[in-house]
């Protein structure tokens, strides 16, 4: 055992093992249960993926189409197809939902490992021995940090993206390396699969290829092989560029932009936009302010990091240039640039990309300390780690002790239980109406159980005078008792909160 | 070098036009100040959610001692948030203070001048956070914002230093441009840390 943990070739294998089985334990632990119910978007998700599956077509009757009109808002494929695979697996349920970016989730860990690696590699980076814990450090700090672990359990489209973008990068990398072509059009797909999983990365990307090509004209290094890359990448890229032309392709863009009409001043919001990404307010204290997106009394990052983070750049920004110098700062720079364009800003959702130049410069500022402090090393660590400790678990207690009662409404509340006990009476009456406010309540109806078709009412419905001795079940979240079905009461769906608030109530009419 | 005075003055001159607006306002929001009750009320907040929960884990979690010192850390970050700094020094004082830690650290080493400014800068928000002075705002916030502006200017001075040409000129100026184009289309912006 001794043996096995001095040599550090082993060492480094064990405790790589070890982040990734602690990054496992967090993103698939209860994680199908906890966020509390599927958020709207999740649920859509998955009746389109189902459908895809079982039909080939979308909800609408579209076959295998490359933009869902879902809830208008024309998702993108990747996320859907993925989960029509996991439903194979695993059943039409919250599982199948949330699997894909549980799984890229941790995937994107084991990835990050891979990539610091490679920057390395490329950066003939003189860290030393720490060249092994440089990877190592950013791989532990992703796999805990909060900002990325909001985003793995649910179904997030953005997980995958951020997977397949550090993936993409990887093999680009590395076929620069070894001059092997056929792994760089690997990456470039990979990179245009990206583009088509979250709505940021078609900008993110092609900003960051822009930025690409200027630095290689800059460095006069447009070789015969560059230019092969170069309009490589631009074919592939086609589709991507063609897609802004693609109204349905832009909806979501125009339903967030941050700005109403084209003036002037949207220089002024965008810059506005902008710097809240770099807001330590933000960062470290109060996130975006959207429950689905953090814990309460918790930022993206843990406070215990900031010290760290400030190091780690303020030296990144003042080393000489290198790869990784260049990546970091490339991705701290341009990740939040798609985002500003869109509101509410700052958003932790779609600027996660940031959150990889985050933990690089954090893990590199810890590696700076280790080395200022070289005679006090025992002490230094044990001060971070019980920081880290004390801090993660509060996060851990929050998150599973808080988070599942005070952000039930935010995940939708519980209407899973809703369907399940319309189910249960479904056989006794006629037909079932709703009265609810929430306009996407036949989504769930749809998920949960698809051969339930209630009819959705509006204020002032009566019952039709050829129904007047059949039974029919309204299900209503008034509260007040003035519903058109206040006739017989059956029962209540209770939300899991402290209060036990009434949810929903079941009606005979 | 002249025309290094004359940005140095102009941004000078622009910084204290814009921050006289802080002057319509009592005090600082009060969330940049330390309230014993609105710790009570959060950690009674907080334990409402702790039910079978063990008893040492929510005294662990949810003591005074841990929320005063986030209370703290939130507050006192307040004060060296970018939004906050760009609000009162605008974009431009903001570029001035990271050029003076970026250029200027090992300056700051040496000279105690610097180190008397940084430790102002590091000072002052504590003192308000924790002691709230009862004192005239417009003095307030002059007082704060000195420090500040000071190492704004010592931070230019070192970027002009570093990028000697006509072209830092040219950004500068954009810079200097954009921060009171972001001053006159959001007029009101300070109101959010002022009330």
């Amino acid at each position: 055992m001794l043996r096995f943990l001095t040599d550090r070739i082993n060492l480094c294998k064990f405790l790589f093992t070890l982040i990734v089985v602690l990054s496992l334990l967090l993103n698939f632990y209860q994680f199908d249960s906890n966020p509390p119910g599927l958020y709207i978007d999740e649920v859509s998700i998955g009746v389109n993926a189902y459908s895809i599956l079982k039909t080939g077509k979308d909800e609408y009757g579209e076959m295998y189409p490359v933009y869902f009109k879902s809830l208008n808002d024309y998702k993108l494929p990747v996320y859907i197809y993925l989960a029509s695979i996991s439903m194979y697996f695993f059943g039409k349920n919250d599982f199948a939902v949330r699997f894909p970016s549980a799984f890229f989730g941790t995937l994107a860990v084991i990835l990050i490992y891979c990539l610091i690696n490679e920057l390395l590699i490329k950066n003939k980076f003189n860290f030393s021995r720490d060249n092994k814990k440089y990877p190592l450090l950013t791989s532990f700090l992703l796999a805990v940090s909060p900002w990325f672990l909001q985003f793995v359990g649910p179904a997030f489209e953005v997980t995958v993206a951020f997977s397949l973008l550090i993936i993409s990068v990887y093999l680009i990398l590395i076929s620069q390396r070894k001059s092997n072509i056929s792994v760089f059009v690997m990456g470039l797909f990979l990179l245009v699969v990206t583009a088509y999983t979250y709505h940021s990365y078609k900008i993110f990307i092609p900003t960051i290829l822009i930025y690409l090509l200027i630095k290689l004209i800059k460095q006069h290094k447009v070789s015969k092989q560059n230019t092969v890359r170069i309009i490589l990448t631009v074919l592939f890229f086609i589709p991507v560029i063609y897609s802004y032309l693609i109204p349905t392709a832009n909806i979501r863009f125009f339903q967030t932009s941050a700005f109403s009409s084209l003036s002037v001043n949207d220089a002024i919001i965008f810059i506005k936009n902008y710097i809240s990404y770099f807001s330590t307010d933000f960062l470290f204290s109060f996130g975006d302010g959207i429950n689905r997106h953090q814990f309460l009394n918790f930022g993206p990052l843990a406070r215990w990091m900031l010290p760290f983070m400030l190091i780690g750049l303020f030296t990144l920004f003042r080393t000489h240039k290198s790869y990784l110098r260049s990546t970091i700062l490339a991705v701290l720079l341009i990740a939040p640039i798609p985002a500003s364009l869109a509101l509410p800003s700052p958003h932790t959702l779609r600027s996660l990309t940031i959150v990889l130049a985050y933990v690089s410069a954090i893990a590199y500022g810890i590696l700076i300390g280790l080395h200022k402090f070289k005679n006090k090393n025992k002490l230094y660590t044990t001060i971070i780690s019980f920081l880290f400790i004390y801090e993660f678990s509060i996060y851990l207690h929050y998150g599973f002790f808080h988070y599942p009662k005070v952000s039930l409404m935010d995940w939708g509340g519980n209407y899973k239980e809703v369907v399940e006990k319309a189910s249960l009476l479904s056989r006794q009456y006629k037909y079932i109406v709703i009265d609810m406010k929430s306009p996407f309540v036949l989504e769930y109806f749809r998920f949960y159980n698809e051969d339930l078709k209630p009819l959705v009412i509006k204020p002032g419905w009566k019952k039709d005078n050829n129904d007047q001795n059949d039974r029919i079940l309204v299900i209503t979240d008034d509260k007040t008792g003035q519903t058109p079905a206040s006739e017989k009461f059956i029962g209540n769906v209770y939300l899991t909160n402290i209060n036990r608030d009434i949810f929903a109530q079941f009606w005979e009419l | 070098m002249i025309i290094k005075k004359i940005y140095l003055l102009t941004f000078l001159a622009l910084t204290i036009i814009y921050m006289s607006r802080w002057f319509s306002c009592t005090n600082f929001k009060p969330e940049y100040h330390l309230s014993f009750n609105y710790l009570k009320l959060a950690s009674d907040n907080l334990i409402h959610n702790d039910i079978n929960v063990p008893f040492i884990l929510i005294r662990i979690y949810h003591n005074k001692i841990t929320l005063f010192l986030t209370s703290l850390y939130t507050s006192y970050l307040l004060f060296w948030d970018i939004k906050f700094l760009s609000s009162l020094f605008m974009f431009s004082g903001l570029l001035g203070i990271f050029a003076g830690f970026l250029y200027g650290y090992l300056d700051i080493i040496r000279k105690w001048s610097l180190k008397l400014i940084i430790g102002a800068m590091l000072l002052f928000p504590a003192i308000e956070f924790i002691l709230n002075p009862k004192i005239n705002f417009a003095l307030k916030i002059s007082i704060y914002s000195m420090p500040y502006v000071l190492f704004s200017i010592f931070g230019y001075n070192k970027l002009i230093e570093r990028y000697k040409g006509y072209k830092i000129y040219i950004i500068l100026i954009v810079v200097l441009f954009i921060s009171v184009w972001g001053q006159m289309y959001l007029p009101n912006d300070f109101k959010n840390f002022c009330s």
